[in-house]
């Protein structure tokens, strides 16, 4: 989600290393101080004007030449081929510049953990750009089955689903008017002249063929279902003839248009299970989301609506296919540019309103008769002229709450394939992965703990100089730490070792390299010793100091990460009402030790930042995000991180 | 001046089926986007001009491309058409 306001990214066009090389063509439109820092740059006809202008004059404006057909500008990513298209607010890239972006947003479907190993994915094509577009990237980054998963590359399996409604909807019952008309209109009967032309027209396997294999798709599991085989007994032309009666018992369009859809979603559903796929992927973008935002808060669905706007939706349960949204930040115009650019061949669409007559086609385009197609218009209209629209409703949506089943796989299940080795009995009594909903701060780990030790860093050198030599320390690890997350975010990959039940073992995601590797030896031998009277102590699972029971929080649980998760959460829910500043220490006292401490105050203090910035927070919560950093300033002297380990050495 | 349009995600409708079209356009003032729009609406369009075009733009929801680059680039309405240029108008209702 891009999440762009109106007021973001002024300087975006303003790049210094720009004027020195590209003095004539290639500058895109400047910032609106030239002089800052160019006092050798020549001023331009276009100089003085807001970027709104120079974007409407375009080349002119940039380059000074009155007559020069295209805008010869430089993609702002790269800079060294022409821009192409211009995607955001104002952002001017090239192709390939466009193809990295769309295919890293959907790579981050892994990273997140919405797809993993050993899926099998049906991707659901509609032959329409954005299901195309998602196809492309998925080809992109998968490597068959069996085969080992090399750089970026995740193992998974494509299966193609194509939904085939052309036999439902004929020229009165796509478009025309409102109930009247479409209730007296008849559907037509199988051998209507209209429907077999329309047939001969459009050969869908073929298309379809030809529009995957473009994509890049060059299996053989590709599975063009019809929509009434959602019915599963029954000759063909029986199944059509009852689709079609279901239909006309909607006698409005928006509900028929709604209908025709959740049929879809079931059949997609059921060709997952019949083929054994344990996700769905759809082409939805954020044009589409937004769309259907605005579109089900008129229906008065907002209840629900936050469920179908996240990247995972498995409300169907853990035995039933997983829906993944992977270009839910990628608008429709850039899955239509990448398309056109990779040559990517769209299908004539096969759904309900598209098929048959084309007058009804054109009719219920023109008519907006239903509720759909009127948000459509609208969010296009919009669009047109404020091109943050988009993003600015998704923000607004995405602050509704998801729902449990939206939840992404917890990061420490995705690598946690080590068996559990079983401690006497005591495991039994520890609950394991308590599933809790997380906040948006606490999901992506890695960065997390990458930002805090970068955050400790910063802080150490800042606020205590004096004991240069812990802060050096510190600032070290930090910095170790900041150039190196992709090996922070690896290492949440890696197996852990001897873990007991299922923890990792290897947790100090805070600690460097060599640190880390020395405190799992001295503490990651066992997790716990059982006493001769029956009693435990167990090894803290962040930091393994062998703290008994007794320290941890007084539930008497030892201090696992499921604890620090369950702490998270009780964050988010003390922050549905005004945070009390003893409640929010009080949590961060259930630490066993500094170190586990410091791990809990930077989700929370994330969290309140964040709060911060939509401007919700109460002046107690600044007063405890002021706290906070004051403890955490206390909190680095002592070099948490080493002296846990050698105090247990 | 002699230029080529293309159609695609469903305009073909308007135009009479036909994908691609070569046309010599007669610009009565200066070679622009907009002059070509109103030429069109007025020479190709076969039917529901209030569908391709709507007061003097393109209706929201159709992407023109100019030589495969985004007209937003270009000027939008006052981009300015050479001989042999390419336009290609993308309609992304039903994205899919």
């Amino acid at each position: 989600m891009s999440g762009c306001s109106l007021h973001e990214e002024d300087d975006i066009f303003y790049n210094p290393s720009l004027t020195g090389n590209h003095s004539g063509v290639g500058e895109q439109a400047q910032s609106q101080n030239p002089g800052q820092g160019h006092a050798d740059r020549i001023m331009r006809p276009g100089d003085g004007l807001s970027r709104d202008e120079k974007r409407i004059l375009g080349s002119w404006a940039a380059t000074g030449h009155s007559t020069q057909k295209s805008g010869e500008q430089f993609c702002v990513k790269c800079k060294l081929c022409l821009a192409k298209v211009i995607v955001r607010q104002d952002e001017a890239i090239c192709p390939s510049c466009l193809q990295e972006s769309i295919i890293q947003k959907v790579r981050s479907v892994k990273a997140k953990g919405a797809l993993q190993a050993q899926d099998r994915v049906l991707v659901a094509v509609s032959g329409g750009p954005s299901s195309l577009a998602v196809l492309h990237a998925l080809m992109q980054m998968q490597v068959p089955c069996g085969q080992r998963a090399s750089k970026g590359k995740l193992p998974f399996d494509v299966v193609i689903a194509h939904v085939d409604e052309t036999e439902v909807y004929s020229s009165s019952v796509a478009g025309g008017g409102g109930g009247d008309e479409v209730a007296e209109g008849s559907l037509s009967s199988t051998s209507s002249p209209a429907e077999v032309d329309f047939r001969k027209q459009c050969d869908v396997d073929a298309d379809l063929k030809a529009a995957v294999s473009s994509a890049g798709f060059s299996g053989d599991e590709v599975h063009v279902v019809e929509l009434s085989t959602i019915y599963d007994k029954g000759s063909e032309s029986e199944r059509r003839d009852r689709l079609k009666t279901l239909l006309q018992a909607a006698t409005d369009l928006t509900g028929r248009e709604d209908l025709v859809g959740l049929l879809r979603q079931m059949l997609l559903l059921r060709l997952a299970e019949k083929v054994s796929c344990n996700k769905v992927v759809t082409g939805d973008t954020s044009t589409s989301m937004a769309i259907r935002v605005i579109a089900e808060t008129a229906k008065g669905r907002g209840y629900a609506l936050a469920g179908s706007l996240q990247m995972l939706d498995a409300r169907h349960g853990s035995h039933a296919a997983a829906h993944v949204m992977p270009m839910r930040e990628v608008t429709r115009k850039e899955a239509v540019f990448l398309c056109r650019f990779q040559g990517i061949r769209t299908m004539r669409p096969t759904s309900s309103v598209m098929a048959g007559d084309d007058h009804a086609l054109l009719d219920s385009i023109a008519s907006m008769h239903s509720v759909n197609a009127l948000a459509e218009s609208f969010i296009g209209g919009l669009q047109a002229n404020v091109p943050s629209t988009i993003s600015v409703v998704m923000r607004t949506a995405l602050n509704l709450q998801p729902f449990p089943w939206n939840q992404l796989p917890d990061p420490y299940e995705l690598k946690g394939k080590v068996p559990p080795r079983v401690l006497n009995d005591v495991t039994k009594r520890t609950p394991v992965h308590q599933k809790v909903r997380l906040s948006s701060a606490g999901n992506n780990k890695a960065s997390d703990e990458v930002s805090t030790a970068r955050e400790l860093s910063e802080n150490s050198s800042l606020q205590h100089p004096a004991s240069s030599g812990a802060s050096q320390d510190v600032a070290a690890i930090g910095i170790s730490l900041a150039t190196d997350t992709e090996a922070a975010a690896d290492s949440q990959q890696s197996p852990p070792e001897s873990s007991v039940n299922g923890l990792p073992t290897d947790d100090h995601r805070h600690v460097s390299k060599g640190l880390r590797n020395r405190a799992v030896q001295k503490g990651g031998a066992s997790y716990g010793v059982v006493e001769g009277d029956g009693s435990m102590s167990c090894f803290c699972a962040l930091c393994s100091c062998p703290k008994g029971l007794g320290d941890h929080d007084s539930s008497g649980q030892p201090f696992s990460i499921s604890r620090v998760h369950t702490n998270i959460a009780e964050v988010d829910e003390l922050a549905a009402e005004p945070v009390d500043r003893v409640d929010l220490m009080s949590l961060v006292s259930k630490a066993c030790c500094r170190s586990c401490r410091s791990q809990i105050i930077g989700p929370i203090q994330r969290y309140l930042m964040q709060r911060l910035r939509c401007s919700l927070a109460s002046k107690a919560e600044v007063y405890i995000v002021q706290q906070l950093n004051t403890k955490l300033a206390e909190v680095i002297p002592e070099l948490v991180l080493k002296k846990c380990i050698l105090e247990y050495s | 001046m002699k230029l080529t349009v293309e159609f695609s995600g469903g305009l073909e409708l308007l135009f009479g089926g036909k994908k691609n079209i070569a046309l010599d356009v007669i610009f009565k003032n200066k070679a622009v986007m907009s002059e070509l729009l109103v030429w069109m609406r007025d020479n190709l369009v076969t039917e529901r001009p209030d569908l391709f075009m709507k007061s003097e733009t393109v209706r929201p929801g159709i992407l023109v491309l100019i030589n495969e680059a985004d007209w937003e680039l270009c000027g939008t309405l006052d981009a300015e058409l050479k001989e042999g240029d390419n336009v290609v108008f993308i309609s992304t209702l039903h994205g899919g």
